[in-house]
């Protein structure tokens, strides 16, 4: 870039950076006031961040640093009651997987068989999803794009919410196989006549199962193999410690024996996902270092008798503990909803949270969880560029209001359709 | 310990004898002996026991009871029942008894729109009143012995198969013929909400089943006084005789009472119910609907809750119906509500008498036990020759070892009509105590003690070593073996007869060497059996208290009315006085005082407002929850009959965290499977009251209508693609032909009045037919009247546009559009029809028809001029509307007040309660929201939901309640492991089955 980009924000507005188009260059920027909220319980007030190369250069505050600003091509100045974030993270999501729920050829994210950890999720992922352009309205940047069903239901895989194609997406390919644990209770019947829920007979031999295949894949993974199993290939990177074994769970008997396993087989990276009872199971979980992504707090409680906002409060129970969590999305019409993932943080501090943490929830922890958490997920020197500036508080939807964004530096286009179809109409009635 | 011989085979008296003019293969073999039982305690009847009284029977039937009867030993057969105890044999009023086994249901992938029974009968198949249970009665030995051996003479039997089930008939357990066995046919008429074999589609639902249940009455009605029908209808024809039998209907559980009574009510007719045996949940309710009861005897067995992470799982409502269950009876009998037991769904009918013991204990006096059984069965039926033991009844009786009520009594005989069937023989051997063993002169001491034919015991030597003594016997004769005390005679066998019932045996035994020895035991002490008392009390087990509802966070006495003082709160009005800060007076369930400074008065109770934010109570125009066995009768186009409002579940744990987020008002709708849905119901959330006080009083009529993908059944997969319409196309031809065929009907209603109005002294007779009732007509007629509102599920602009065109041309107005995610793209239409718009904030993609459906749609309408509201379809977004309605703020920047509004007096004003709720306004009920902050922030929570004057949910009072529940379930789970720990089953945890509809959700609930 040859000229100077100076831009100046200071009131409220939103849709400066509407409608750009997409570029693949980081940008140098600097922004200039606001609150920091850096993801990791901290916070830091009228700040100075120098975003270069992709990377925040530097992070501190305005007052008292001197900083040339003919360095960047672009300049934000803000007010004080900006907020700045690292962009939000959905962990555990088909997001980009599916476009419309109910259209079966849309649908990429459940494939056939029990055991599927060589199904990749990232070969699927569309990058252009229209329900991806509104998860980034909403400050939704990243993402963990996650297969479902089976009892290995495959290899996740992160991405960032931009670029032109999967390989342009993604963060880190493969960053874990997820693991369906066997329910302690099932309901019978089909989808259109369910019986009521009862005591799980097959859990016993489904867990033998699931530690047959282990043992079979840890042996497969200390040979040297003459004919290539695709299954068990794909599980090295659990043994070897350079993925993570994300198990889906929520019942405290199931995360005790998750955990079991995790010590069985020497696994050295392990999450719960769901972990609804996780709160009454912290000791195991803290001993064997095992996170939880916790599932969404915009859920009716498990039981009739847990207190009516127990799923709200969960998440500080949990945080309480020690154990290390993050919040998801997943769940019914999960694609759409992820852009709803600010506010189920956002309910969590009226429950208990601290704000803070409740911003770390879903992006500092998330990013830690997730094993990237050095690289990216906080406002700190260092990291990637990977953040955005809202009108006000963007864990209540009152006032979230993205005004930009940016990925490893880039400039992300914050339009979408539904606001193209709004102003459409608006105009319409005029 | 008494000592009883279980004989597999049961003895008859007689042979099987036929009817008088039957021709008979060989001679005539009529007996006609009295059986003279002495020295019984007689059970007359539920109220008179005779002490050592003596019974007479001759052909069948009593001839003479009393205690100073002569005996004539030499004509006579006398049975000597010393001890022994004779009750009225037992009468069971739901049987299946005799009946053939019901098809199993033919599952087709295919939806089955018509009946494939063959024959010149009604249209439904759950529907076969031609169902004569005598005409398919045939007596079986096998099931009448499992009556027999539960102390039953006689038994209701009818076909449990589909939702008008047909005639019951009274039949006795006798073996002898089909001709003899049926006292009474078809007497009674048997009913339930149950589809049975049926595989046609409709219904699918409770409410569709009720709703047959109406529209088949007034059918028969219609069909008896038409005098030229043009067809044959023999289903409609054999209700004619049922109108004047006893109705009797079969109910999953208390709610379902309460249904079927309000159904009978409505007929004018008086029910007979078998229920759950849960009615003691709303013993009032069960009290005033007047209903008689036939009351299971099988209680749940425990659950075991010894692994505390399980016993988490286990339902509180499990729990206490555990507890409550069997205290049922008592309950009931002290709230004077009739009732009698069925041994149905015991494992064996045998079970009933430790059944019966156990009710006992919950303080119910025995005679009305004995009542509920023998007399009041009876007196239902009009049996009045059973049910008790007077000169010229039946001959139908039970002799057991003891009062029945005693633990060890055995039923030993039970006789049916004279004829006699022996369980245990009545003058048994009693061989268990200690004996004195003489073997050819050497004396033994000797142990036996008996089970079934075995015995076991110790016998010892002289010396004082003992050994184990093993054998068999029967009535008169006895085996045994056991080690002689020296080595060389080896194991001694003995053989012998029993003598003078049991004191005495004697015979030979064998050594090993084949050598013989005399031997003979005599009886030194029987074994003591425990003395109990007549009248014993029993101390009532410690039961737990009844909450309303019996579930989770239910109430121990349901939170009342009173007048309460909110000072210096932010006030959200929502009408024209906006939002200011100052107080409120509420008053005997009303706003009484809105103003920014009132007076404090004493008597009323003060709520400190500092801080926080006052609504009105949320209004939902748009949900799913507190519905019973369906929210869908989607199984035809139409099913504008059904009505919601029978279905009401106030126990359904939604209704208490719809509270928890401020909501008080619900539109719970029918589903949006058919461009016709049900009529819906408008319901306070008044947790702990049943569904009648939850209706709302007076409110208007409304009914679901659906557009799109649902009801083309675009996503139910490729077998649903036959039913019309499964295009847009086809839904607007559906309305038009349905409002076509409504104003028909209303044309000849208006006919056959007129006509009727003009009959007079010269024209005596209606010259014009009546025309058929049509509940599903009568409700498509409201609306053309508009007495009945629609409210509209809808996604896109097409069919928004059409459904508005073809109620222009019928000439009414759509009252409301919910979803409506399209709504902005024909909002200026909408303006213009006057519809009002109930929508999500953002819900989109998760079909085609919402793939334009965007998060500023509740701006855009607002924008036009389109009163809008927004709605939550959800159980759980429902506790976050105000979250919900917030987003509007975002999306599109709606102000905050109106905001407010979308959720609030806009609901209100679509459901025509505007008068009566949905703002901050004097006069209007106190259906208040107290916030912990601004109502719209995320980080508010609700501190206290009322109700008209009532605090339903009170954020300060959670932890006392959560910790009070948690108590409950502690004793609870205390007592369910002493119950595991005494022996008793305990079955593994079954977790709570939440049923969460939503508009698609579509089964089949009636299997």
């Amino acid at each position: 870039m040859n000229y100077i980009k100076q831009l100046y924000i200071t009131l409220i507005f939103g849709g400066l950076f509407l409608g750009i188009q997409a570029q693949d260059q980081p940008e140098k920027v600097l922004i200039l006031g606001g609150i920091a909220h850096i993801g990791n319980g901290d916070k830091m007030e009228d700040v100075a961040i120098s975003l270069k190369n992709g990377y925040i250069e530097f992070i501190k505050y305005q007052m008292g640093s001197r900083i040339d600003r003919s360095d960047y091509d672009t300049v934000i100045q803000l007010d004080k009651e900006k907020h700045i974030y690292p962009g939000f993270i959905a962990p555990n999501t088909i997001l980009g997987l599916t476009e419309i729920d109910a259209v079966r050829a849309t649908r990429d994210y459940n494939d056939v068989g029990e055991y599927n950890p060589n199904v990749r999720a990232l070969i699927a992922f569309n990058s252009e999803s229209k329900i991806i352009q509104t998860a980034r309205f909403n400050g939704v940047l990243m993402e963990q794009a996650t297969p479902r069903g089976g009892v290995i239901s495959g290899t996740s895989s992160i991405m960032k919410l931009n670029g032109w194609n999967w390989e342009d997406a993604v963060h880190t390919p493969d960053d874990g196989v997820h693991l369906n644990w066997p329910s302690q209770f099932v309901g019978g019947g089909w989808w259109a006549d369910p019986k009521p829920l009862k005591e799980n007979k097959q859990a016993d031999e489904r867990i033998q199962q699931i530690y047959a295949f282990m043992e079979e894949a840890k042996a497969y993974a200390g040979n040297e193999n003459e004919e290539i199993n695709l299954k068990l290939e794909a599980m090295e990177g659990v043994f070897d410690g350079t993925q993570t074994l994300f198990v889906h769970t929520d019942r405290a008997k199931e995360i005790i024996q998750a955990v079991n396993m995790k010590r069985q087989f020497n696994i050295k990276k392990m999450v719960i996902v769901g972990g609804y009872d996780a709160y009454l199971v912290p000791e195991i979980l803290k001993d064997n270092k095992v996170a939880v992504i916790y599932r969404r707090p915009h859920e009716l409680p498990i039981r009739p008798e847990d207190p009516v906002d127990l799923p709200y409060r969960i998440p500080a129970l949990l945080q309480d503990t020690g154990v290390l969590v993050c919040l998801d999305m997943s769940g019914d019409m999960e694609a759409m909803n992820q852009r709803n993932l600010p506010f189920v943080a956002g309910t969590t501090v009226a429950y208990g949270m601290d704000y803070e943490q409740a911003v770390a929830a879903i992006t500092g922890n998330t990013a830690q969880i997730l094993g990237i958490g050095d690289i990216t997920g906080t406002l700190e020197n260092g990291k990637e560029a990977t953040l955005f500036i809202s009108d006000g508080d963007a864990l209540d939807m009152r006032t979230n209001n993205v005004l930009v964004a940016y990925i490893q530096g880039v400039t992300v286009d914050l339009s979408n359709f539904q606001r193209d179809l709004y102003l459409k109409y608006k105009a319409k009635y005029k | 310990m008494r000592i009883l011989i279980i004989l597999v085979v049961i003895l008859h008296a007689f042979s099987v004898s036929a009817q008088d003019y039957f021709p008979v293969n060989g001679v005539q073999d009529k007996r006609h002996t009295t059986y003279t039982f002495t020295h019984a305690n007689i059970q007359q009847s539920s109220e008179v026991l005779l002490k050592n009284a003596t019974l007479k029977i001759r052909d069948g039937k009593v001839v003479a009871v009393g205690t100073d009867l002569a005996v004539d030993e030499k004509s006579e057969v006398v049975i000597d029942l010393k001890g022994k105890y004779i009750y009225p044999a037992f009468i069971d009023l739901d049987s299946k008894y005799g009946m053939p086994e019901v098809p199993a249901r033919k599952w087709n992938p295919s939806p089955q729109y018509e009946t494939i029974v063959k024959g010149a009968y009604g249209w439904n198949q759950a529907v076969k009143p031609e169902t004569q249970s005598a005409s398919i009665f045939h007596l079986d030995e096998k099931q009448a012995e499992a009556y027999l051996k539960g102390g039953f003479g006689a038994v209701l039997t009818h076909q449990h198969d589909g939702i008008f089930r047909g005639t019951g008939s009274l039949v006795s357990l006798t073996n002898q013929s089909d001709n003899k066995a049926i006292l009474q046919p078809n007497v009674t008429a048997h009913f339930s909400f149950n589809k049975g074999s049926s595989s046609q589609q409709y219904p699918s639902s409770l409410m569709g089943a009720m709703a047959l249940f109406r529209q088949t009455w007034y059918d028969a009605d219609w069909y008896s006084v038409n005098p030229n029908p043009d067809h044959e209808n023999l289903s409609l024809d054999a209700l004619q005789q049922q109108k004047e039998m006893p109705w009797f209907f079969e109910a999953r559980d208390y709610l379902e009472v309460l249904r079927a009574s309000k159904l009978a009510q409505e007929f004018e007719q008086t029910l007979i119910v078998k229920g759950k045996g849960d009615e003691y949940k709303r013993i009032e309710e069960i009290q005033a609907s007047g209903v008689s009861l036939i009351l299971p005897l099988k209680f749940p067995d425990a659950l075991d809750v010894s692994d505390p992470y399980n016993a988490m799982y286990a339902p509180l409502a499990s729990m206490k119906e555990w507890e409550l269950d069997p205290a049922n009876a008592t309950l009931l009998y002290l709230a004077n509500i009739p009732f009698v037991f069925t041994a149905d769904g015991l494992k064996k009918q045998e079970d009933i008498f430790k059944q019966l013991r156990e009710v006992v204990k919950y303080g119910i006096p025995k005679k009305a036990v004995i009542a509920a059984l023998t007399s009041t069965p009876a007196e239902w039926v009009g049996a009045t020759d059973l049910g008790s033991l007077e000169t010229g009844k039946r001959a139908s009786f039970t002799i057991m070892s003891d009062n029945l009520f005693e633990d060890d009594a055995k039923l030993m005989e039970t006789w049916v009509d004279g004829n006699r069937n022996s369980f245990v023989l009545l003058n048994e051997s009693q061989i268990n105590g200690k004996y004195n063993l003489n073997i050819q002169g050497e004396i033994f001491t000797m142990k036996v003690k008996t089970k079934k034919e075995k015995i076991t015991g110790m016998v010892f030597y002289p010396n004082g070593d003992s050994t184990e003594l093993k054998g068999d016997f029967s009535k008169e004769l006895i085996s045994f073996y056991f080690f002689s005390p020296k080595s060389e005679d080896g194991l001694w066998r003995f053989s012998g007869k029993i003598n003078y019932e049991g004191k005495i045996w004697d015979g030979r035994a064998q050594q090993d060497n084949g050598s013989w020895l005399v031997w003979s035991a005599i009886r030194q002490e029987k074994e003591a059996s425990e003395d109990k008392k007549e009248d014993e009390t029993i101390t009532n087990p410690e039961i737990g208290s009844v909450t309303y509802p019996l579930t989770a966070h239910g109430w121990d006495s349901v939170p009342q009315q009173q007048n309460y003082f909110f000072d210096n709160v932010t006030i959200w009005t929502c009408d024209s006085t906006g939002t200011f800060r100052g107080d409120v007076v509420v008053r005997d369930g009303k706003i009484a005082e809105v103003a920014k400074d009132i007076a404090q008065t004493p008597d009323l109770i003060y709520i400190n407002g500092k801080g926080m934010h006052l609504t009105p109570g949320i209004v939902d125009e748009h949900s799913h929850i507190a519905i019973s066995r369906g929210v869908n009768e989607g199984t035809e186009a139409s099913s504008a009959e059904v009505r919601i409002g029978d279905v009401i579940n106030p126990d359904d744990i939604n209704i208490y965290r719809q509270l928890s987020g401020g909501v008080t008002t619900s539109q719970l709708l029918h589903g949006s499977a058919n461009p016709i849905g049900g009529q819906s119901a408008l319901i306070k959330l008044k947790w702990g009251l049943g569904a009648e006080e939850m209706l709302i009083d007076d409110a208007p009529g409304f009914i679901k209508f659906a557009l799109g993908e649902n009801v083309k059944q675009s996503n139910w997969g490729d077998y649903n693609t036959v039913r019309f319409p499964q295009t847009r196309m086809g839904v607007e031809q559906v309305y038009y032909d349905y409002f076509y065929r409504a104003k028909a009907y209303q044309d000849a209603w208006s006919k056959y009045n007129e006509s009727a109005k003009k009959k007079g002294l010269f024209k005596p007779k209606n010259t014009v037919e009546m025309p058929r009732k049509d509940l599903e007509m009568e409700a498509l007629s409201e609306i053309l009247d508009s007495n009945r509102f629609i409210t509209c599920h809808s996604y896109v602009q097409s069919e928004i546009n059409m459904l508005m065109h073809v109620s222009d041309s019928m000439g009414f107005r759509v009252n409301t559009f919910t979803h409506i995610l399209e709504g902005y793209k024909v909002a200026d239409k909408m303006k213009a029809h006057g519809v009002y718009a109930s929508t999500f904030s953002d819900w989109w993609a998760y079909k085609f028809e919402v793939n334009e459906a965007i998060p500023y749609n509740a701006a855009l309408l607002t924008e036009q001029g389109v009163l809008t509201g927004i709605n939550s379809d959800d159980a759980e977004m429902g506790r976050r509307l105000n979250q919900e309605a917030a987003k509007t703020v975002k999306y599109g920047g709606v102000s905050e007040e109106e905001a407010v509004k979308m959720v609030t007096i806009n609901p209100a004003t679509m459901l025509h309660l505007q008068d009566r709720i949905g703002s901050v306004t004097i006069g209007k009920d106190a259906d208040l929201v107290l916030w912990s902050g601004h109502p719209l922030s995320i980080y508010s929570k609700v501190e206290k939901t009322m109700i008209e004057g009532v605090i339903y949910f009170d954020r300060s009072q959670q932890e006392a309640r959560i910790e009070a529940m948690e108590k409950e379930r502690a004793r609870l789970i205390a007592k369910m492991l002493k119950a595991k720990a005494d022996g008793k089953k305990a079955n593994p945890v079954k977790p709570a089955t939440e049923h969460l509809y939503q508009c698609e959700t579509m089964e089949d609930e009636l299997h």
